[in-house]
């Protein structure tokens, strides 16, 4: 299984590498090669944790496919509302920073929710406590202080996909 | 047609950047200024760069853009995230009418 990690790693990396630069050249690859296979030793063990086979698993590429235009309506709508209080005359904002309970248990999914949380304006992950199983949000709109409720409004659109996606 | 769609995002963003530079002056705390600074780099930057690609059409370029697109996505709530830890742990005050602070009561 290592092996393969391994393996994903590098071809990822040397992929990366190659739209970069742009060309095809020779020389360009063969570099490129070296930096990625150095790339891949250190770090592979960090990006593929678990069997490969799970990862290949239709099915959560499916939601992760699902999951792109859910985010780009949440997006969408964040936008709408910063820039409905940057440009207001009086910007009625009620900034503070809530408790935001999450069901993911995996590092990655909860990596990939406070990104999410993060790249939406308007709220923005400032800490997170394993022990409560919560991310603590500045949002600077609060429509309500109780996990429940911060739950469903800020974690709501991302984590019906994440938990699907990351396991 | 391409050319109007390229332009109408890079007008999109544009527009983004000039508002999400507005509010980093306008609001009050560092916290707040964090989120008008992600309408700056998604609205602003990451359309911009969707919009020279579609001008641009299949190229290198293109591929150059849609990668630093998605750099800037994976690294810029990273960096926003960071500062605002930071800003809280070294004990910067939210603004004075701000609703509630959670972190602080659940640490005290």
């Amino acid at each position: 299984m290592a092996k393969g990690g391994l393996f994903t790693a590098f071809v990822c990396l040397w992929l990366a590498w190659i739209a970069l630069t742009g060309s095809l050249n020779p020389q360009e690859l063969a570099v490129g090669a070296i930096v990625a296979a150095f790339v891949a030793v250190i770090s592979y063990e960090l990006l593929f944790r678990g069997g490969m086979r799970e990862k290949f698993e239709p099915k959560r590429w499916g939601y992760a496919l699902a999951y792109v235009p859910a985010y780009l309506w949440a997006e969408l709508k964040a936008h709408a509302s910063v820039i409905y209080l940057i440009l207001h005359p009086r910007m009625p904002i009620r900034p503070g920073i809530v408790r935001v309970p999450t069901e993911l248990q995996s590092d990655f999914g909860i990596t990939g929710l406070a990104n999410a949380i993060t790249m939406t304006p308007g709220t923005l992950s400032v800490d997170v406590s394993e022990e409560e199983s919560s991310l603590y949000v500045h949002w600077i709109d609060v429509k309500a202080v109780e996990p429940e409720q911060t739950s469903r409004q800020i974690a709501g659109p991302f984590e019906r996909f994440l938990r699907r996606i990351f396991r | 047609m391409i050319e109007i769609i390229a332009y109408i995002l890079l007008g999109i963003g544009a527009a983004c950047a000039l508002i999400g530079a507005m509010g980093i002056v306008r609001f009050p705390d560092v916290y707040n200024r964090i989120h008008a600074q992600t309408v700056v780099v998604v609205g602003g930057v990451i359309v911009m760069l969707l919009g020279a690609s579609v001008f641009e059409g299949l190229s290198s370029y293109t591929l150059k853009a849609l990668i630093i697109a998605l750099f800037l996505f994976l690294t810029n709530p990273v960096g926003s995230h960071a500062i605002a830890r930071a800003a809280h742990k070294s004990g910067v005050k939210l603004w004075r009418r701000s609703v509630v602070d959670k972190l602080k009561e659940g640490k005290s």
